[in-house]
């Protein structure tokens, strides 16, 4: 197995005492019936993602509703503990924005990782989305958007 | 495994189950019913993400949203089940996923023609291929094991 523990800390690890939130982008359940999880390619790092992963810092979020809104519309959003990522040996570093100061990484969740290690990332995008993730805001009830 | 095509790919076969209930299986019209409405749903719902992305890049519509709307025509075409789940990223790739839990499949339409298979068991990953879909037999053909 490739160890993806490969890029240092930005700026400065997050606590595992904290939580923080991860952007869903739309899913569309076509059985209204089905369970409503976030799946696996939610955590998946994008090509844009060269740095890591991005989360926000539940501490330093004023309003669900504020954060779940983007330029492409608004998200729903997911909880992750800082201590469960952790636990898989996935770290949280702060990486503040002007507009977006709660912003942070998981800097192992990198584009680059993912393609030299594909499979990795994607069991371990797996287990946050099945195993650590607690929905806490649901665009219009639903993440059917 | 070489040359296989969506139709005869084992997996994607026993997908076509995977995500519906027993009671909504292929053995009666009422389930093929649902399975074809939710595949409606499917296709309305890639049309609209196509139009948005479209309106928003003064562009025809997004290739990876063409390539999926072009999967989903092939699969219902062929029967299969409707996903659990359709997914659209920022970049507007596009995943389908069937199957609940650790055990899910998951094609990501990746490039124009041109997707990706994941299979998961007990939330490991068994199984991972390129498909490249073939404008003339309408069907993804396996290309490449990933790495």
């Amino acid at each position: 197995m490739t160890d993806v523990r490969s890029k240092p800390p930005s700026t400065e690890l997050v606590e595992p005492s904290e939580d923080v939130l991860r952007r869903i982008p739309q899913h569309f359940y076509p059985d209204p019936n089905a369970p409503r999880q976030p799946q696996w390619v939610a955590f998946k790092p994008s090509k844009r993602d060269v740095d890591g992963l991005s989360v926000g810092r539940l501490k330093l979020v004023r309003s669900l509703a504020d954060y779940a809104r983007t330029t492409r519309g608004e998200r729903s959003l997911a909880q992750v503990a800082v201590a469960d990522l952790r636990s898989i040996e996935l770290s949280v570093t702060t990486d503040p924005l002007p507009n977006d100061p709660a912003h942070a990484l998981i800097p192992e969740l990198n584009a680059q990782n993912y393609a030299t290690s594909k499979r990795r990332i994607k069991e371990l995008a797996m287990q946050i989305a099945r195993e650590f993730t607690k929905m806490v805001f649901l665009v219009d009830g639903s993440t059917d958007r | 495994m070489s040359s296989d095509l969506l139709a005869s790919n084992d997996s994607l076969t026993q997908a076509r189950f995977v995500g519906t209930t027993p009671d909504t299986g292929f053995s009666d019209s009422s389930a093929l019913d649902a399975q074809d409405i939710r595949w409606k749903r499917v296709m309305d719902k890639l049309l609209e993400w196509g139009k948005a992305s479209s309106e928003e890049s003064s562009c025809p519509m997004n290739p990876l949203i063409r390539s999926a709307l072009d999967f989903a025509v092939d699969c219902r075409h062929l029967r299969l089940g409707a996903p659990t789940c359709v997914y659209r990223n920022d970049d507007d790739e596009i995943a389908f996923t069937w199957g609940s839990g650790g055990s899910v499949i998951t094609i990501e339409v990746v490039d124009s023609g041109l997707a990706e298979y994941t299979e998961f068991r007990a939330g490991r990953v068994v199984r991972e291929e390129m498909l490249l879909r073939d404008p003339r037999t309408r069907k993804l053909e396996i290309r490449e094991q990933v790495r």
